[in-house]
């Protein structure tokens, strides 16, 4: 699925070209036996009334769980289930109150110890690359190949693709343009270029490097897409009390 | 301990242990939490549409199905196949057995691939030629599946830095070179879903 995003080029020019992502994550799927497709459907296993919280509530405690289980089968709701699932609503439970009708959302914050850093009211971050935004911008940073995959993982890809003549050219042209520098681009969003690249709200932020290659007529633009720094992870701390 | 990338380099073998590298251990982690007006933490459930039913976390049971007549299609007797019908290669996990090393190849080369997993690695060997070349700056592929059965082969990239060895795990992205008359892309539609929940710290 291609989308729409501004970008300039080196001569500060800005278009609007196409992107794509990597299809390789697709190129496998799953089949039946015979090659018959197959599909997942959802199946009711359990419901909330007959957890074993709201069992305990019902039968008042364990003894009396006990019993009802030897009677009978409480924890089996016959009319739901085994039931496909379909035009449900997803909704939060309250352990106490059952559905929420007003919720609060909460962003904790865990440092990498597992340690609770803090909590705070969420806020939506929104996306810094969208078509009606600021184009991501022509650094001038550039850095070469061999530093930049000793230093970041890239774990997602973009290929920019031009959607008429003049976006052909403008795109080729910034592809030479790199190839001829042998480096990568550092891009960024906002009107800098210095914010990270976040492509849906609420996303995961990203740093990108350009990359740019041509053959003949042909040209390849990816932005490789970073959140990751290829580091050593710190040592684990052993609890307290143990050798 | 796990048995890790054992790598063959003109016939000098040399094992790594692996330890996984990702965004927790080094940055840590946000998470949503929802609570309700006395402060407990709610969880997520489904309200079927007669709203008559509800459905905790761990309440649904996925199958798979023939969407023809619904019956239902047992694990044991799914395929995966690429595009063309061809099922998904079987293959055995190259853990702990030896590899043969390729290169050293252009970083061009491990920039051609997604990487979905990372590895710091800690040889067996102090001396050997392999570790050399990397701390030199060369970096090396080999095979690599971490299970055994149907999959796509993926190409683990070894490499060093001040930090240490790495393995870099992913699989070739798909995405050529394009001419001036490439035929146009997917219409534009909603964005694809990152896959990630509110996992935005690093920067």
């Amino acid at each position: 699925m291609a989308r729409s995003l501004p970008i300039t080029d080196a001569r500060k020019r800005d278009s609007h070209v196409l992107f794509e992502t990597d299809a390789a994550r697709e190129r496998y799927h799953v089949v039946g036996p015979g090659g018959a497709a197959v599909r997942i459907d959802r199946l009711i296993r359990t419901t909330a009334d007959t957890s074993l919280e709201a069992l305990h509530h019902r039968f008042g405690g364990d003894e009396g769980l006990s019993q009802a289980l030897v009677k009978g089968d409480p924890e089996v709701d016959l009319a739901a289930v085994g039931r496909r699932l379909s035009g449900a609503s997803r909704v939060w439970l309250s352990p106490t109150d059952g559905i929420l009708y007003s919720a609060r959302s909460l962003q904790v914050v865990y440092g990498p110890d597992g340690v609770e850093k803090s909590r705070a009211d969420f806020l939506d971050v929104e996306a810094t690359v969208v078509p009606d935004g600021p184009p991501l911008v022509w650094s001038g940073r550039l850095m070469a190949a061999d530093e930049v995959v000793r230093k970041f993982v890239f774990s997602r890809k973009l290929r920019l693709r031009h959607v008429d003549g003049l976006t052909y050219d403008f795109l080729h042209e910034m592809a030479r343009t790199l190839q001829e520098t042998g480096k990568l681009l550092f891009v960024g969003a906002g009107p800098k270029g210095q914010q990270p690249i976040i492509l849906t709200r609420n996303g995961s932020p990203w740093r990108g490097f350009l990359d740019g290659r041509v053959e003949g007529s042909a040209y390849r633009l990816v932005l490789h897409l970073t959140n990751l720094e290829l580091k050593a992870p710190p040592p684990k701390v052993a609890p307290e009390g143990t050798s | 301990m796990a048995k890790g990338i054992v790598v063959d380099l003109d016939g000098e073998q040399v094992a790594f242990d692996l330890e996984r590298v990702d965004r927790e251990k080094l940055y840590g982690k946000k998470l949503l939490q929802v609570v309700d007006a006395s402060g407990q933490s709610c969880t997520t459930a489904w309200l079927t549409r007669d709203g008559g039913t509800v459905i905790p976390p761990g309440g649904l049971a996925f199958v798979y199905v023939r969407p023809e007549d619904l019956s239902t299609v047992e694990r044991s007797e799914l395929t995966s196949v690429d595009e063309s019908g061809q099922p998904a290669p079987s293959l055995p996990s190259t853990l702990g057995v030896a590899q043969p090393a390729k290169g050293p190849i252009p970083p061009s080369r491990l920039l051609d691939f997604t990487i979905a997993s990372v590895y710091a690695l800690s040889p067996d060997a102090v001396g050997a030629k392999l570790l050399e070349r990397l701390r030199a700056g060369e970096i090396f592929e080999v095979p690599f599946a971490y299970r055994g059965g149907a999959q796509e082969l993926q190409s683990a990239f070894l490499l060093a830095n001040d930090q240490g060895f790495f393995a870099l795990v992913g699989a070739e992205a798909a995405l050529g070179f394009i001419d001036k008359d490439a035929p146009p892309p997917e219409p534009v539609g909603e964005a694809e879903d990152d896959g990630e929940e509110l996992d935005f710290s690093m920067m």
